[in-house]
Order: C-alpha cells, then sequence, then structure tokens
C-alpha cells in the first residue's frame, strides 16, 4: 500500500478531466473552410480512421496520465508506509526524551503526550516480527525500558517527565548497541525529543554549552536575554522583549539587535519554573520565542562553625547579602564550614555537606589535623607552620629527607 | 502519378530565366501570351481579348514549330518563290514537269466539337485570392479559346454549361460570330449549385448524331460511376472524348496544418480534419482519384489531362491539338 503525505492535493488529479472536456469538444469549435474536393478528404480520413482515433485517444490518455502522475507526485507518496505487513522484519530503538522539557505545553496538550502518540502510530505499524525497544533519554544507562508494543504502550502510560536533563548522545549510543548484533534486520531509531540544547553534548552542532543560571526563590533576579540577528541586513529598531512565566507577561523591555535585554524576574516560589521570552515577529517566527524551564530553590542553608576569620564571615555575609545563601544554626544548615575541625566526625556522618577551611589561627588543635590526614590521605600541615620548619631545618629539606614537607593545601572539601 | 506540374521554366521562361535573358524572354512573352499565368493574362481584359490573344499567341507558336501541318487538305499547286519552304515542294511533279511546284492545302471542316463546360458551386472556388483563377474562371478562358481556336481552324464549335442540370447550350457552328455569342454566353453564365456531368454528357450522346469531338472541362467532382458511364457511352457511339480534369493547386495538397471542419459548397458535407495530420494521406487520395480518372479514360481511348489552374492555357490547348492532329 501507499500513503501519502497530503492526500488534499488529490483534488489535482481532477485537472485531468481538462483534456478530456477539451478533446470532446474540440471538434465543436473549430473554424469552418469551404473546401470543395472534400470527397479526398473524407477519402483519406476513412483510410486512416482508426489510425487517428488511436493516436488520439493514446494522445488524450498521455496528457491524462501526466496530470494524474502530476497530482500524485503532489500528494507525496510514501511507499512502504501503508500497512503493517508492508516491510521486512525491523529492529525498533525508540528513543524519548523525557527530560523537563517535555512537560512543555504545545498547543493544549503536553509534549510528552504528542510523543505517546506519535509512537503509538509507528508502534501499530510494527508486526510480530519486529524488535522494539525502548529508552530513555534522560537515563541511558537504564538500558531498555521495554520491550514489545505491548510493554512499551504499558510504559509509556506510565511515563512522566523527569527531574533532570536529556542525554540524547548517551542514549542514540545506547541504543545502537541494542541494535547492533541484530544485523539481520532493518534497523531503524526512532527519536523524539524537542532537541533542547542542554540535551546535546556540549559543543554538539557547533553550539556552545548550556549557561548555568542560578534562580534563587523568594528573590527578584534580573535576567539579560541577548537579541541576535541572523539575516543580512540588521534591523536598527529597537523592539520589545516580554518575560512570561506561566501565562504571565512579568517583564517587558526594549532592546536593538546585538544588544541585551534586561529583564526583572520577580520573585518565585520554590519549584519549578517554565515559560518563554518572546519578540514580535521579526524574520523567522520559529526563532522569535525562547521557552525556558527554570528550578528556584530557596538559599542554601550554611551554617560555620568555629572562627572561621574576618574574611570567611565577610564574605559569607556578602553572599547571604546577594541572597544566595542564609546562614543558620547547624541543626538547621544544609552545608557546615568547619573552621578547626570541629564536629568533623558528626558532619561526615550526617546528610549534611561539610567544608573544612584553614582556622583563623595558624595553631591547629593537636590530633585535629592528623585525623583529617587519615582521612583525606593527604598531609594538612599549615603553610605557615612548613616554612617556619622549612627556615629551621635549613639545608635539611635539600639532604633527601621530604617526608615533613608539603606542597598541597592544608585544607579540604569532604561530604 | 499524375502530370498536373510542370517545370516552370518552360511554362514560364521568364521567371526561370537569367538576367542577360530576362530581356528577350518578356519579349517572347509578349508574342506568346499563352503561354503567361492565367492570372496575369486576365489583365489583358475580358474573357473574349483573353481567349483572342490566348489563340493568336498559340497558332503564331505552331508556326515556328516543326509539328505543324494538322487538319488540312491538299487544295491546289502553286509555283515556287524564293523564300519558300522546300519541305512543300512535290518532288513527283518535279519529277515529271522539272519546275518546282508547292502543295496547297486548306483546312477541313467537318469537325463538330462540343465542349461541355462544368458550372457548379465547386467549380467556383479557388485556394488563395491572390494570383489564382477560380477554377471556373480559368474553365471559361479555357472553354473561349478552345472554341475560338476550333473555329480558326474551320471546326464548328458548340457549348454545353451543366451545373445541376445543362444551364444553357449552343449549337456547334464555325462562324466568329458565333464564337462570339458563345463567349457573351460564358460571360454570362453564373455558377449553379451541383454537378450533373452525367446528364450533360447523355444530352450530348441524345442530340449528337454527327460522330465528333466532345470536351468535357470539369474538376469531376461529379458522380463518378455515371460520369464514367456516360463517357464510355461517347466513345460507344464514336466519338473522341477529351477531358480536361481542372484542379486547383489548393486540391492538390491540403490547405492549412490546424483543426478545422471542411465544409462541402455543393453539399454542406462536413469533413472535421487535422490537415497536417491527413495532409499525406490526402495527397495520396488525390493522386489515386486521378489514376483512377487516367484509368478509365485510358481504357476507353479517352485523353485525359489533368490541369491546375496556375498553369498557362496553352498546355491545354497544346493537348487539344495533340488529340485533334489524331484525328486528322
Amino acid at each position: 500500500m501507499i500513503g501519502f503525505l497530503y492526500p488534499v492535493l488529490g483534488l489535482a488529479a481532477l485537472a485531468a478531466l481538462i483534456p478530456v472536456f477539451l478533446h470532446l469538444i474540440r471538434r465543436r469549435e473549430l473554424h469552418r473552410v469551404t473546401f470543395p474536393a472534400i470527397r479526398y478528404l473524407r477519402r483519406a480520413e476513412q483510410r486512416h480512421a482508426r489510425r487517428l482515433r488511436l493516436r488520439h485517444l493514446m494522445l488524450l490518455a498521455v496528457r491524462v496520465i501526466v496530470i494524474l502522475l502530476l497530482a500524485v507526485a503532489a500528494m507525496g507518496p510514501l511507499a512502504g508506509r501503508g500497512g503493517p505487513a508492508d516491510h521486512r522484519a525491523t529492529a525498533l530503538a525508540i528513543l524519548i526524551d523525557d527530560s523537563q522539557s517535555s512537560a512543555q505545553i504545545v498547543g493544549e496538550r503536553y509534549l510528552l503526550d504528542l510523543y505517546r502518540e506519535r509512537v503509538e502510530l509507528t508502534l501499530e505499524l510494527t508486526t510480530a516480527d519486529d524488535e522494539i525497544a525502548l529508552f530513555s533519554g534522560v537515563r541511558p544507562d537504564a538500558g531498555v525500558l521495554a520491550r514489545e508494543p505491548a510493554g512499551v504502550r504499558e510504559y509509556l502510560r506510565g511515563l512522566r517527565p523527569a527531574a533532570g536533563r536529556a542525554d540524547l548522545g548517551s542514549a542514540i549510543r545506547r541504543a545502537h548497541a541494542w541494535l547492533e548484533p541484530l544485523g539481520g534486520r532493518a534497523r531503524e531509531i526512532h527519536i523524539y525529543t524537542d532537541l533542547q540544547r542542554v540535551s546535546l553534548p556540549p559543543g554538539a552542532a557547533g553550539a556552545p554549552g548550556p549557561e548555568v543560571v542560578p534562580l534563587t526563590a523568594g528573590r527578584p533576579m534580573t535576567v539579560s536575554v541577548p537579541l541576535r540577528w541572523f539575516g543580512e541586513e540588521r534591523p536598527a529598531d529597537r523592539i520589545v522583549v516580554r518575560l512570561v512565566v506561566g501565562d504571565d507577561v512579568v517583564a517587558v523591555a526594549e532592546a536593538a539587535f546585538g544588544e541585551s535585554a534586561l529583564l526583572s524576574l520577580p520573585a518565585q516560589d520554590h519549584g519549578w519554573v517554565q515559560g518563554y521570552v518572546e519578540i514580535d515577529q521579526h524574520g523567522l517566527v520559529a526563532d522569535d520565542r525562547r521557552h525556558f524551564t527554570w528550578y528556584a530553590r530557596p538559599p542554601t542553608r550554611v551554617a560555620v562553625l568555629g572562627d572561621a576569620g574576618p574574611f570567611l564571615d565577610h564574605a559569607l555575609e556578602t553572599l547571604q547579602r546577594g541572597g544566595r545563601l542564609q546562614l543558620e544554626s547547624p541543626d538547621a544548615a544544609e552545608v557546615w564550614i568547619l573552621a578547626g575541625g570541629e564536629r568533623l566526625e558528626e558532619g561526615l556522618a550526617g546528610e549534611v555537606s561539610v567544608i573544612v577551611v584553614p582556622p583563623a589561627t595558624p595553631e591547629q588543635p593537636a590530633g585535629t589535623r592528623a585525623d583529617t590526614v587519615a582521612l583525606r590521605g593527604r598531609r594538612p600541615e599549615p603553610r605557615g607552620q612548613a616554612n617556619r620548619r622549612r627556615r629551621a631545618a635549613g639545608g635539611a629539606e635539600r639532604s633527601g629527607d621530604p617526608a615533613g614537607v608539603s606542597t598541597r593545601p592544608p585544607w579540604s572539601l569532604g561530604q | 502519378m499524375f502530370r498536373v506540374r510542370h517545370d516552370s521554366a518552360n511554362t514560364h521562361p521568364a521567371k526561370g530565366a537569367d538576367a542577360p535573358h530576362s530581356h528577350s524572354m518578356k519579349d517572347h512573352l509578349k508574342s506568346r501570351p499563352d503561354l503567361l499565368d492565367p492570372a496575369e493574362l486576365d489583365a489583358l481584359g475580358g474573357l473574349e481579348l483573353v481567349a483572342r490573344a490566348v489563340v493568336t499567341g498559340f497558332i503564331s507558336g505552331l508556326h515556328s514549330s516543326p509539328s505543324r501541318g494538322f487538319s488540312v487538305e491538299f487544295a491546289e499547286h502553286r509555283a515556287y518563290r524564293p523564300g519558300d519552304d522546300f519541305r512543300f515542294v512535290d518532288w513527283k511533279k518535279y519529277g515529271r514537269s522539272d519546275r518546282f511546284f508547292l502543295k496547297q492545302y486548306e483546312q477541313e471542316t467537318n469537325l463538330s466539337a462540343q465542349v461541355c463546360l462544368d458550372v457548379s458551386l465547386s467549380m467556383d472556388w479557388r485556394s488563395r485570392e491572390a494570383g489564382l483563377l477560380t477554377k471556373l474562371a480559368y474553365a471559361k478562358r479555357l472553354a473561349a479559346s478552345l472554341t475560338l481556336l476550333l473555329i480558326r481552324q474551320g471546326d464548328l464549335a458548340g457549348l454545353i454549361c451543366f451545373a445541376e442540370r445543362v444551364l444553357g447550350r449552343t449549337a456547334p457552328r464555325g462562324t466568329l460570330a458565333h464564337w462570339t455569342e458563345l463567349v457573351r454566353q460564358l460571360a454570362a453564365q453564373p455558377a449553379g449549385e451541383l454537378s450533373a456531368a452525367a446528364e450533360a454528357l447523355d444530352e450530348v450522346a441524345a442530340r449528337g448524331r454527327r460522330r465528333g469531338l466532345v470536351i468535357l472541362v470539369s474538376d469531376l467532382l461529379v458522380d463518378e460511376p455515371a460520369t464514367q458511364r456516360a463517357l464510355k457511352k461517347l466513345r460507344h457511339q464514336g466519338h473522341e472524348v477529351l477531358v480536361f480534369h481542372i484542379l486547383d493547386p489548393g486540391e492538390l495538397e491540403l490547405p492549412g496544418a490546424g483543426d478545422a471542419v471542411f465544409v462541402d459548397p455543393e453539399t454542406g458535407d462536413e469533413v472535421p480534419a487535422r490537415s497536417a495530420e491527413l495532409r499525406t494521406q490526402y495527397r495520396e487520395a488525390v493522386a489515386s482519384a486521378l489514376d483512377e480518372w487516367r484509368r478509365v479514360c485510358g481504357s476507353h481511348k479517352i485523353d485525359y489531362h489533368p490541369i491546375a489552374t496556375d498553369q498557362p492555357l496553352a498546355l491545354c490547348l497544346g493537348e487539344y491539338l495533340h488529340t485533334r492532329t489524331r484525328l486528322g
């Protein structure tokens, strides 16, 4: 069977009636010529009437066929897509990009639902001879998620957008690895994705790696939207840039192509933030809107244990003012900053992140340094102490005893 | 194949002549209007003038021709004078009298010729306006010339004009006054409708008790079996029959190239056709028809001459002369 991309263009086949119509009316619209020797003409026509009639019919048939072929070509025939039994045994790897962007609403439906629908169309064309496997773009390491049409349908019914980005490169490699031993069949990989930049390997197709923008819940921030023009003549006028979150326009700014529009994003609640930035129609419509998904979370809760010193205290205060972190008590904090190794064992045993920093004073309590070395396999000798010892030893270090020398930083990071 | 077309250099010397000879050719054509293109010849004037010019030119051509001596019989002897042609010297009399005498001849006057002219609607047609006469106009000039030539030879000439029936008839006579009346009748004769050649020929056969010459001038777009039967009947009665098949050049080659409905002016019969597709087949059909006429006429010793209307009238007169010579 043969399917068609644009079946409505089959109406063009009606144009085949034109030569038939002309053939039928042709003899009625001829001009009249007085000709006495018509008997010779009639004899000539009668003698060759059959051949002439055949020639006219063949000419008519050729014209009709040409028009029909043009109409069929315009309909976009798809040979071999017409029915379940119209292909040889195929190994089909279905790769679904179920990343966060698949929750995007297109029209009135989720993108993931569109993926499901398209996969269903493909599954309807499969036969019992086909091998089918489903892969996730977000979890390529999970391997084959489901096999056979029934299994794939069942899995897709329960599939929800994952809270992460897709890794299409890895997923494709995994699908390829699955297809490789199935050499006796036709092999296909069907990828359902919106081709988010973050789902491609960095540098793929010449694109730079994604820019990571921190977004802190409950605090307004400024978003910079660069406007690029890919045409030959860049418009000089300034255009309106709108920032839309959900269905609400939350910020509007003006900028020219080649500049960046600065938009104030209001404070967002904790959770995923979906929206888009758009401009009025310029050139390609597809370029006029860019969707985004951010995860807004509260500032990191940080506790400082011990005397971190004035410099670290000042830095933490600056970050707190900027909304990047929130200084809390150790019990409520997610991150402990340990100055001098106090409660190190407790922090490592818990679920908090631990950062060990040099103490405000160069002197370290005995034993603490040794514990840290044991944990990290490093020599946590403070730099000032090592230098003093190096000067006291004179040339002893140069004599070949490196046991007391450390070239590594005296602090480390652990969790 | 039919012999309608001929070398134009022979009939139209001026057309094919080189520049050094063009002047002498023009002079020659002035004295031989019978060799002129019929359409050009028409500029001379009316039917009578044209016929006189043609016949005069034709006879002057005969005198310079070696093929002389038609329709004459011995009358008396005349004493030789310097400059006379030795071919006419009676050598037997010279042997008996030792003096030169020339034979004198006088023309026969006992041949009665009837010209049957087709004036049907199909004859009143030409394929183009410029440079061509209608078949009827050409046939009228031919009939006038033939009858004048006949009368000048001392024969009797009559005329029958026919279309769907016999429209006019003139009994054979041998005077120039009769010829003038005959030409007047020709000039005034309008075209009729259908062509009933068989009826006209049957009437000639019925009226002509005396054996004579019957000249049919027609495009032969007639009832062919009936006409052929009438011609055979004339031959059976002992008449000499001469058929001039008048053809327009546009009838020899199918005109035009596109689709058209061809309409018969006589019957209104219509044939839709595409000229480009049927041209070859049409040419074959015409050739086949002419061959059939030639075969039928030849089998009954009827002189058959297809003539196109762009050919000089001298050709027709020459064909007549050939037939008349055979009659003696």
